[in-house]
């Protein structure tokens, strides 16, 4: 079996040229930031990539083509999530300027690639699909009612009580310490699919320490300081990054740490910093701030690249995963924090042209 | 119902002929937040210039939102609702050397900006520091239109402006706009003339206090403090914490 987890890539028949990204601030949100600009985008890599995209983000200004999608008021679609609910987006106005919504452009770009046989449905159409099969499936039909008449569904009733049957998703049907081999994620798609004792994990439960943030890691010695990326009040990830008047509550990135971190430094309230390990760097005013433990400090997520005097959080963080879990640990993450030498990193240089910022210098 | 215009003294409407409300905040600390949902809610509403605030959320503890004050071992941090507390003893209004700083019967701390001439003598004189002076054309360039409810007034370069009690949705039987848009149902409105009332309720029994009482100027705006034991240990210091190092406040 070839995949993320096998120990013997295979060989693909095809090379991967091109890439379009939508819904998603790739090149803020995924780790390592300097593989992924240098080596993803590379050109050698990818000859072309296009972003559909409302705003130029990271992600934007590394694509040679930029497609203006609509907002969330610009068009319908039905919305669910890590809650019981279905909900439904209404278009409230019509899409303002080119701009055209994510299901458009794909139907457009299925059609010039003969397939636009899947797209013979308006949104509304399959907007009533979805939500109808998704009753049947739960074999609940007020749920197609309540969307219907409210715009809004709950799928799970509010009491619900998972196994509460006392049935686990174990071969056994029962609660297992003892597993030998680890069991992927979500056993109600794949219950039995467990991966061999041989491939290292011990079959009782033990610890293990976070493949960077320890202390008895050796680059502990040079990078000290276990970096949090907090999501802030003011972002859902990277969206709102750019809204003027969130801006002027919270107008810069920060790095915080306790007062013994700042003593330790000779660090000051304001001062200009690199933080900074082997993967990368950014540099920004530094806040003291008690609300951190020793060895650790924060930069909140969601700022984009050239909001920052030079480089940015996400350079610091590691693509690492393991096999627990279908994510990226970006708290697994060990730098240093040392003031900042404008001759040694020289600053991003921003113009402001009609009141908005563009990069000059400095890359990305 | 009261009404409260910038332009006149204000006609006082009551259901009881003989009773005038005293208009009254309550702000429950224990459930803010600090989302900033009613300082943003605020700005929108009133329509408020670039770079103007009338209701700003403080972090008590820390000179930045979300800075925790204490020890590393012991952090604490609150946030504070503050925008103007529309007091009884104002001493904005004492200064003022034209009346353009008045108070209405049912007890809102109002600016006519006509009378208004710029001295900033209230700015001096209010010790919340939550009035706003426009020394600058105020500017609206994050869109080209006017944002907010249709009564919010333009703002004019060279007067002092601030919190009205959303004097204008009064007049509609609704609530300050920041009582309605708090998530946190942390913002209560009411007649504090009125025993029975909910802000007077929750003043007697969640032992509400105003923001520097010594000074004499009997704010209409309360706070119910932070009762609960926040100790909050940090990192490994929870190993070793025990019931005699807990501090309760």
């Amino acid at each position: 079996m070839a995949g993320p987890r096998s120990k013997e890539p295979e060989e693909v028949p095809y090379t991967i040229k091109a890439a379009i990204f939508s819904c998603a601030n790739f090149a803020s949100n995924f780790p390592n930031q300097n593989r992924i600009l240098n080596e993803i985008f590379d050109e050698k890599n990818l000859e072309f990539v296009v972003d559909l995209e409302m705003f130029m983000n990271d992600t934007a200004r590394m694509c040679d083509l930029v497609l203006p999608i609509t907002s969330w008021f610009e068009n319908d679609d039905i919305v669910g999530g890590m809650h019981p609910f279905m909900m439904r987006q209404e278009r409230a106005i019509d899409p303002i300027g080119e701009c055209k919504s994510d299901f458009e452009i794909y139907k457009g770009l299925s059609e010039k690639l003969g397939l636009s046989q899947y797209w013979v449905k308006t949104p509304q159409a399959f907007i009533d699909e979805i939500i109808h099969n998704i009753a049947q499936a739960l074999q609940n039909p007020q749920i197609e009612e309540d969307f219907k008449r409210d715009g809004v569904a709950r799928l799970m009733p509010p009491a619900l009580i998972p196994l509460q049957d006392g049935k686990y998703m174990t071969p056994s049907g029962r609660a297992e310490f003892y597993a030998e081999g680890v069991v992927v994620n979500w056993p109600a798609i794949q219950p039995s699919f467990r991966l061999p004792v041989d491939m290292g994990f011990a079959p009782l439960p033990h610890f293990e320490p976070p493949y960077e943030a320890w202390h008895e890691n050796p680059k502990f010695a040079q990078y000290p300081l276990v970096l949090n990326q907090r999501h802030s009040r003011f972002r859902v990830h990277t969206t709102y990054y750019n809204v003027p008047v969130l801006r002027e509550m919270d107008p810069e990135p920060l790095v915080e740490m306790n007062e013994h971190e700042m003593a330790r430094r000779g660090l000051r309230d304001g001062d200009i910093v690199r933080v900074y390990n082997d993967r990368g760097q950014a540099v920004l005013k530094v806040r003291t701030n008690n609300a951190y433990p020793d060895h650790t400090c924060n930069i909140n997520k969601g700022w984009q690249r050239h909001q920052f005097i030079a480089g940015g959080y996400q350079e610091l963080t590691t693509e690492h995963v393991n096999y627990r879990h279908y994510n990226c640990s970006f708290f697994d993450v060990l730098v240093e924090v040392e003031p900042w030498n404008p001759e040694k990193v020289p600053p991003r240089s921003i113009e402001e042209h009609d009141g908005k910022a563009h990069i000059v210098k400095g890359g990305v | 119902m009261a009404v409260a215009e910038t332009e006149q003294k204000p006609i006082v409407i009551s259901p009881k002929p003989d009773h005038i409300p005293h208009w009254g905040m309550v702000i429950d600390l224990n459930r803010c937040i600090g989302c900033e949902t009613c300082a943003v809610g605020c700005k929108i509403k009133n329509n408020l210039a670039d770079g103007v605030w009338w209701n700003r959320v403080l972090t008590i503890g820390g000179d930045g939102l979300d800075v925790a004050d204490g020890s590393v071992e012991q952090p604490r941090a609150y946030a504070l609702p503050l925008s103007c507390q529309h007091c009884e003893n104002a001493p904005c209004l004492k200064v003022c050397p034209t009346g353009a700083t008045y108070r209405t019967a049912d007890g809102l701390v109002l600016i006519d900006y006509n009378k208004c001439i710029g001295c900033r003598a209230c700015i001096q004189a209010c010790p919340y520091g939550v009035r706003i002076f426009n020394e600058e054309q105020p500017k609206h360039e994050y869109t080209d239109f006017d944002l907010g409810a249709a009564e919010a007034l333009p703002h004019e370069q060279g007067v002092v402006e601030k919190c009205t009690f959303c004097a204008d949705r009064l007049e509609q039987g609704l609530d300050p706009f920041c009582v309605d848009v708090c998530p946190a149902r942390a913002r209560f409105f009411g007649d504090l003339n009125d025993p029975d009332s909910e802000v007077s309720q929750l003043i007697e029994e969640r032992h509400a206090e105003t923001l520097h009482p010594e000074l004499g100027t009997k704010p209409s705006v309360y706070y119910i403090p932070p009762e609960k034991v926040r100790t909050h240990p940090t990192g490994l210091d929870r190993l070793q914490l025990n019931a005699a190092d807990v501090v309760h406040e």
